[in-house]
């Protein structure tokens, strides 16, 4: 980062006053971020190890337990928290299918496309729509009464479905979160497209290369240090998921309880007010989220090479 | 200085977005002041009083009318209500806060979780000492909801004041009752499980062709015939158990009892109505539709709710109505049902507890009960004649006409299983699980002596690990 | 971009069936995904203004229309209220902290101290630390340290100081800033703080408008953090608290709830017509590494 920094030649001629001057200016300027960081971040951070090993109502003292928390987690006790982990998982599927959703898209605005300022504003805009606003929206598309997705079956004569209930809602969630969540990955597609060398497709053509093959050959393998950028925060971001589903059902039937919500129950909420226990929790999936990032990463790094 | 080195337009902009940066920035200091500031100046006592708004403006409406009636009485006392939302979820986080009000409304399925917490003032010298309350007519479910032994809740000191308790009833549709030839229910007599079945089988067919299915109605349940309905919109499991001498869990929440006999037999009667003779939907009918919307749109001709829904019935319901008891078998048949309630704990470090609980008490007063009774959100807790008749004065010409079931089921009906527990987690996963016993497939459902029993472990197992500590004391 | 497009469209002048077929199927393919993101919207806004009786029957189309229903929700619910607490907590993380995260951006690019790799490595280190760890201590720490429970401090001051996030763009876009009208001021006698103000910040204004869109779009939408702090309190709520109190809250009719989900959807989407080259362009320099 220092290459830019054509100050260098100038102040290692100058004094060393000025050195230490740009020195100080230095530390003022990442001071604020600096600070901030340590009080709401670094601090929380060291303060979840001491509360997640106390039993912890948030008025009475906490009383030190050692780690019958993380026991907790870890025994038969702990089974709800592990099926949750196993629901986020499920529902990261649909990382993958935005992912090939938006890559399609990107790929056919690589053509001409009358309208595609449109499409592309339109694909985007749910993705900057309150969550909250749009859960309430499709909970009523999914209102096997009164829902506008049962009435359409019903033109067709098929009966309506409950899509809440616990065999349908997976699918449910994940399609609104499809069509509603593609336009972070496909703008990400559109630019990562548009960088790739022209000359790339032009030889494709030349060769008599087909949609297709110019599909796989040239944009997937060109795209790939995005499409695993997408799948990190994708996965991560489908982790750490919240509002939809506590809007949406509140994590009954079983299969829409998050780990987030889980928690959330737990630290005064239904579940009783439990943060040591809470606390545990959320180290734990953090944890499992750190690892699941720097294995990816390390994959990534060979994919990537691979790929330039 | 670089605002000398700047072009006017440029500085215009950097004072702008400085001025509404600090500008919004002092809006939320001023709240957070405001939020911390002893209210009023002038010399009178000034008290909180924290209020949920699960009632809607019908109740928060009621309870600043109240406050307004109590500072009548008590020129020397100011009270500031301050109305909460999503009470029973936040007001947990609120006691952690230093400002916790001096008057606190508690609902009857948070008191244990609360009252563990030390937060409140224990009431039972003032309840002793006042002379405002008729203790020989009080309702005595009321109180007992509100008691707690330093162990477990329903015996030992008071630690609310009841506001109001909002016993169950059976809502029923006389229009559909004409409509299909059957009499009505008898508005003081309890029915048995089987008498009800009954009643409720006639809404669209005899009980002669069980199990013969016509198709399906439009909640996606099998019907047996076209003009088939459902007699009740939802039945309660606590209601039938409770009545047949069953329970839950054990007086010391150390036992899981589900799997006694009783318990089993009120199980199988709730599959049979509801998967044999189809007389209640399914989870998954109430899963997108609530029973108040099956009982306003006709689809069922019977309703089990609170007393509290009466006010909306009378705005929305454009069908006749009354009220009649909960079915219940005869064992223990007044225990037909739960009653909600909220009660006003005082705080225990309020700085002054004596005015404090002269407000808690004034709404338990009958004054208090009758003001919230004219409303019709509430029935009064007292059971003495001459408030009953106060009542049924202030119901008259009303629907329902059988007001004097509020009263009856609000001297026996016992509080809701979410009093078990500080935590309701156990209920919840019972809830979910029982779905094992009303699978569409008939194959694939399980029986209620098949698993009960199994459920037994793992509801135990929520209760150890949720607390730990009514086991270990139990081996002392 | 787009001309790009257009002229590499109009090189290549053979079009065979083929193309045309493919064109066809992905004008079709297009449709398809902006229908199934329309309907939604549509039927929402049919619904926000249909009467209680065609709500529940959920006819398509409204016969009377009721415009009522967003004036009553303005008159029987604290959104109004609600839209200026928003506004209020959003606005000084949203301005002030893009503000310090460029200036944090600043001294990382264009500034030498000793320490620097640390702090930076440190920085980017803590991109990794989900949120969810500190969820539950953080609370803890307002409720009990801070004692900052009942007030909106929580949601407001942290996002003050700025984010990592944001500062790594403004950290990419400085970097392909040119550096000779620094260096000029810098022989003018400046001090780096006016530099940064005068020279690099005026620069930057086109990245420093972006991050602050996304950051608006992103508070305005955050549920989970309202709802930790401010969830017990009507007086504090903000637009996504109402909304969702109103759809858990059986008193509420539905076709209010919907008006109001309307309203709530309208700021952001606003924002997003007068400024959607701002979003997609700050989306894609985010991808770009």
């Amino acid at each position: 980062m220092s290459t830019l920094n054509l100050s260098l030649g100038k102040a290692s001629r100058k004094k060393n006053r000025n050195r230490r001057n740009e020195a100080l200016w230095g530390y003022a300027c990442v001071a604020p971020l600096s600070i901030g960081l340590l009080m709401f971040l670094a601090a929380p951070l060291g303060f979840s190890f001491y509360i997640s090993l106390t039993r912890y109502d948030l008025f009475n003292e906490p009383v030190f337990v050692g780690f019958a928390n993380f026991q907790r987690i870890f025994s038969p006790e702990g089974a709800e928290f592990w099926r949750s982990v196993g629901n986020a998982f499920i529902y990261s599927i649909g990382v993958l299918l935005s992912m090939i959703l938006s890559l399609i898209i990107a790929s056919i605005f690589r053509g001409k496309i009358h309208g595609k300022n449109f499409f592309k504003g339109l694909f985007f805009l749910p993705t900057i729509c309150s969550a909250v606003a749009v859960t309430i929206m499709w909970k009523r598309m999914y209102d096997y009464n009164y829902g506008t997705i049962n009435q359409i079956l019903g033109l067709f004569g098929i009966e309506g479905i409950y899509w809440l209930s616990e065999e349908y809602v997976v699918f449910a969630i994940m399609f609104m979160q499809l069509i509603f969540g593609f336009g972070t990955s496909m703008l990400l597609y559109i630019s990562a497209i548009n960088s790739i060398p022209k000359d790339y497709y032009e030889a494709a053509d030349i060769d008599g290369a087909n949609v297709f093959q110019k599909f796989f050959h040239i944009t997937v393998p060109s795209v790939s240090p995005i499409s695993f950028y997408i799948m990190v925060t994708g996965l991560i971001g489908s982790i750490q998921g919240f509002t939809t589903y506590q809007v949406m059902t509140n994590g009954s039937p079983s299969n829409t309880m998050m780990p987030v919500l889980l928690i959330y129950k737990y630290s005064g909420g239904d579940y009783g007010a439990f943060y040591g226990y809470a606390s545990a929790m959320g180290i734990v999936l953090g944890g499992i989220i750190v690892i699941l990032t720097i294995v990816e990463f390390i994959f990534s790094r060979k994919w990537v090479h691979y790929a330039s | 200085m670089f605002f000398s080195l700047l072009p006017k337009k440029s500085l215009a902009i950097w004072i702008a977005m400085l001025g509404i940066t600090a500008g919004s920035f002092s809006y939320s200091l001023g709240v957070t002041i405001a939020a911390n500031m002893p209210k009023g100046a002038d010399n009178r006592i000034h008290l909180s009083l924290a209020h949920w708004d699960n009632g809607g403006s019908t109740e928060t409406d009621l309870v600043k009318e109240v406050c307004r009636k109590f500072e009548e009485k008590n020129p020397e006392i100011a009270v500031d209500v301050q109305i909460i939302s999503s009470y029973e979820t936040q007001f947990s986080n609120f006691m952690a806060s230093k400002n916790v009000p001096d008057v606190f409304c508690v609902p009857d399925g948070n008191f244990g979780q609360w009252v563990k917490t030390g937060v409140m003032l224990d009431l039972q010298d003032y309840y002793d000492n006042t002379t405002v309350i008729d203790k020989e007519h009080i309702a005595g479910s009321a109180l007992q909801r509100y008691r707690y032994n330093g162990k477990t809740m329903g015996s030992g000191d008071l630690y609310c004041m009841p506001k109001d308790i909002t016993p169950y009833v059976m809502y029923y549709n006389k229009d559909l009752f004409d409509q299909y030839g059957v009499p009505y229910p008898s508005a003081t007599e309890i029915m048995t499980p089987q008498e009800a079945l009954e009643m409720w089988c006639k809404f669209g067919y005899d009980l002669g062709t069980v199990g013969i299915y016509h198709s399906s109605n439009k909640y996606g349940q099998l019907k047996l015939s076209d003009d088939h309905i459902y007699g009740v919109a939802k039945i309660y499991p606590e209601s039938l158990i409770w009545s047949n001498g069953a329970d839950y869990l054990s007086e010391s929440r150390t036992e899981v009892l589900i799997d006694s006999p009783e318990f089993i037999e009120a199980y199988n009667y709730i599959v049979d109505a509801t998967m044999t003779y189809a007389v209640a939907p399914t989870s998954l009918v109430l899963s997108s539709t609530s029973e108040k919307t099956l009982f306003l749109n006709g689809d069922a001709a019977c309703y089990i709710e609170g007393r509290s829904v009466t006010t909306d019935l009378r705005k929305k319901a454009d069908f006749n109505w009354d009220i009649a008891p909960i079915p219940a078998f005869p064992t223990n048949q007044h225990c037909n049902g739960w009653s909600g309630s909220v009660g006003y704990a005082v705080y225990k470090n309020c700085a002054h507890p004596d005015e404090a609980f002269k407000l808690a008490e004034y709404f338990t007063s009958k004054e208090g009960q009758m003001i919230m009774a004219e409303a019709g959100f509430t029935a009064p807790l007292y059971n003495d004649e001459q408030t009953t008749e106060e009542f049924y004065a202030i119901e008259e010409g009303k629907m329902p006409a059988n007001t004097g079931e509020f009263i009856r089921a609000a001297q026996y009906q016992r509080p809701g299983l979410w009093q078990y527990l500080p935590s309701v987690r156990w209920k919840t996963t019972f809830d979910e699980d029982t779905g094992a016993m009303f699978t569409a497939d008939p194959s694939a459902r399980a029986t209620p002596e098949q698993f009960l029993p199994e459920e037994k472990e793992r509801i135990l197992n929520i209760i150890r690990s949720d607390f730990p500590e009514l086991f270990e004391e139990d081996g002392e | 971009m787009s001309e790009k497009a257009i002229s590499r469209g109009k090189k290549k002048s053979k079009i065979n069936g083929g193309q045309i077929l493919g064109k066809i199927l992905a004008y079709v393919f297009l449709c398809l995904i902006a229908a199934l993101i329309l309907i939604p919207f549509i039927q929402l806004i049919l619904n926000s203004l249909k009467g209680p009786k065609e709500v529940e029957a959920n006819v398509f189309f409204p016969s009377v229309w009721y415009f009522s229903n967003y004036i009553d929700v303005f008159k029987e619910t604290v959104m109004l209220h609600s839209f200026l607490n928003t506004f209020m907590y959003i606005i000084p993380p949203v301005i002030c902290g893009t503000f310090m995260s460029a200036l944090c951006a600043y001294g990382f690019a264009r500034l030498r101290f000793p320490g620097k790799n640390i702090i930076f490595g440190a920085m980017m280190a803590t991109l990794v630390i989900p949120n969810i760890i500190i969820m539950i201590p953080a609370y803890v720490m307002f409720a009990k340290f801070y004692q900052w429970l009942g007030t909106p401090l929580p949601v407001v001051i942290p996002g003050m100081f700025g984010s990592t996030v944001t500062m790594f763009f403004m950290l990419q876009y400085i970097r392909t800033l040119p550096t000779e009208m620094e260096e000029a001021a810098m022989i003018d006698g400046l001090n780096r703080l006016d530099i940064f103000l005068t020279v690099v910040f005026p620069m930057m204004v086109p990245a420093f408008v972006a991050q602050v869109v996304l950051a608006f779009s992103g508070q305005y939408n955050d549920y989970l953090t309202p709802l930790l702090y401010l969830g017990n309190n009507t007086d504090l709520f903000t637009v996504q608290l109402a909304i969702n109190q109103m759809n858990s809250a059986y008193s509420v009719e539905t076709q209010k709830l919907l008006a109001a989900c309307v309203i709530a959807l309208l700021p952001t989407i606003i924002l997003f017509l007068c400024a959607q080259k701002t979003f997609t362009e700050g989306i894609s320099l985010s991808g770009l590494k």
